[in-house]
């Protein structure tokens, strides 16, 4: 686990490799977006969604509270790397 | 600010105390009680929003124009004062929100969730323990619902077999209801008076079911079905239930079923339903289906105690059994609520055992029911041949897009967006709270 506050660059990267290989679908790393609903996508469906979710909590040490699982704060790639830095900062 | 309150779902709590109290001790203790209840209270110019821990009983809540504060059980209520979807947020479960002109923050939060596992947990000391908080609650229905009439839910399997043996000991003049669909031929049988149970068509849930309410001395009313009732069943499922979601639409149906007929055996009464519902979500009993090569009810694939809070917080969004009996003018009871504390501190190794509930709950039963649980038995709309209703709607073409379609024609001129907002990663969506809280 990465203690420093990671870039959102490499956590994006983090990201869409767990994706595609843990929920294949019609995306490469290059065309996955980064600013879309991965539900709404097709890409991830809701069971996916949590198994995403843990996966972030366990590759970043975080644990998201109830009221940040929103699709205001988790609704694409973007937001989720925004939402891991922010956790990532709080604990120094 | 002006509170227009539109809640009507029944209360149920197993302990006395008025509304005013239980958010009296709230406030001041952090506590709620147990049950099944949701309300708001206008105080000193703000609006309280309180919901039980476990979320058996909706809330949802809005601001009009003018800045009045509207709640109400059901969102279609909201919707239809004027508030469009996208300004309706739900109280959470285990929360005391506070409602103010310029904010809302939550002076209260539990969640059930985040109670430490033991793990040295003794199954022994366990299902006593269990024992005798169910004992404790049903001696409070009977005495505080004394004159209703008690339906109890049987599915044939263990859940609503313990809640059978308790509401056999405790309260007077209960009655069983089972569901089974039957093919025509044994819809004619029926008609003619051939007991149910013996109908080659009917399930073998219904025919556990039959034998545990025989053994605890329960009469049964048998509601029967043609799967093709399930197609005129679809949009009343999807609006009493209050969400879209197959396996939520799919256990709704069933109980509509069951509600429309108790209804009609008890017409002018006041019934109390009494189901085994919340006990799959404390235990992570619950697994995937395939009709026909399709996956239907996803299980995510994270460790187990991660997978029961999943299940447990879920329970906030989806009215299947408390939304769906409201519907029809009947009082769901889910007597497992005052059980959720003691089950999260069940931990995730025991939890993966194979027949855990049956060492955890066995014991519960009454030893006459015992012999006639079904073994196999998890969800009551997969019971059957075919996979039951979850096969039947399969069969029909009827999947979440239908379903969402059927959810968002209740609400002319609103965007699918906005409906399927109303529910984000598995819960009712939140009111923007104020920063901090």
């Amino acid at each position: 686990m990465n203690l420093s506050l990671p870039q959102t660059e490499q956590i994006i990267s983090t990201m869409v490799g767990y994706i595609l290989s843990q929920h294949p679908s019609k995306f490469t790393a290059e065309t996955l977006p980064h600013d879309q609903s991965l539900l709404e996508l097709g890409v991830l469906d809701s069971a996916g969604v949590i198994e995403f979710i843990v996966f972030v909590e366990t590759q970043w040490g975080i644990e998201i509270s109830d009221e940040d699982i929103t699709k205001e704060r988790m609704g694409s790639l973007d937001k989720m790397a925004a939402l891991v830095r922010e956790y990532r900062g709080r604990k120094g | 600010m002006r509170l227009i309150d539109l809640t009507d779902y029944p209360s149920l709590r197993y302990e006395n105390g008025s509304d005013d109290e239980v958010l009296d001790r709230a406030l001041g203790t952090g506590a709620l009680p147990a049950g099944q209840y949701a309300f708001a209270r206008a105080r000193d110019g703000s609006v309280y929003l309180v919901r039980d821990p476990v979320g058996c009983n909706k809330l949802f809540f809005g601001r009009l124009p003018g800045g009045d504060a509207v709640v109400a059980n059901r969102i279609e209520r909201l919707w239809h004062e004027g508030l469009p979807l996208a300004e309706i947020g739900s109280c959470p479960p285990g929360h005391v929100l506070r409602v103010t002109q310029a904010a809302i923050d939550r002076p209260v939060a539990l969640d059930v969730c985040s109670i430490r596992a033991e793990p040295r947990l003794d199954p022994g000391e366990f299902a006593a323990g269990c024992r005798a908080v169910l004992e404790s609650a049903f001696a409070a229905l009977a005495q505080a619902l004394a004159a209703r009439q008690f339906v109890v839910c049987l599915s044939g399997g263990l859940d609503s077999s313990v809640v059978a043996s308790f509401a056999a000991r405790h309260l007077k003049g209960v009655v069983a209801a089972s569901f089974t669909y039957l093919d025509d031929a044994d819809l004619r049988r029926r008609a003619l008076g051939a007991p149910v149970e013996r109908l080659e068509s009917a399930s073998e849930d219904f025919r556990c079911a039959a034998r545990v309410a025989a053994a605890l001395e329960l009469p049964l009313l048998p509601v029967v079905r043609p799967r093709q009732a399930v197609a005129a069943a679809v949009d009343a499922s999807v609006r009493l239930c209050q969400d879209w979601r197959d396996f939520n639409v799919h256990c709704a149906t069933v109980n509509l079923f069951l509600a429309q007929d108790i209804r009609a055996a008890f017409p002018g009464r006041k019934v109390v339903v009494l189901t085994g519902d919340l006990m799959n979500e404390y235990l992570c009993d619950y697994r995937a289906e395939e009709v026909d090569g399709t996956a239907y009810y996803k299980i995510p694939r994270v460790p187990l105690d991660r997978r029961r809070k999943y299940f447990v917080r879920g329970l906030d969004a989806g009215d299947r059994e408390v939304g769906v009996f409201w519907g029809y003018g009947l009082t769901a009871c889910q007597p497992y609520t005052v059980l959720a504390e003691r089950y999260m501190r069940v931990p995730a190794p025991m939890l993966e055992q194979p027949d855990i509930k049956r060492t955890l709950n066995g014991p519960l039963l009454a030893p006459a029911a015992a012999p006639h649980v079904s073994r196999s038995k998890t969800r009551a709309q997969v019971g059957g041949k075919d996979l039951g209703t979850l096969g039947i709607y399969h069969r029909l073409g009827v999947g979440e897009g239908e379903l969402k379609r059927v959810w968002q024609e209740q609400f002319p001129g609103e965007s699918a967006a906005a409906c399927e907002g109303l529910i984000q990663f598995g819960r009712y969506r939140l009111p923007p709270l104020a920063a901090g809280a």
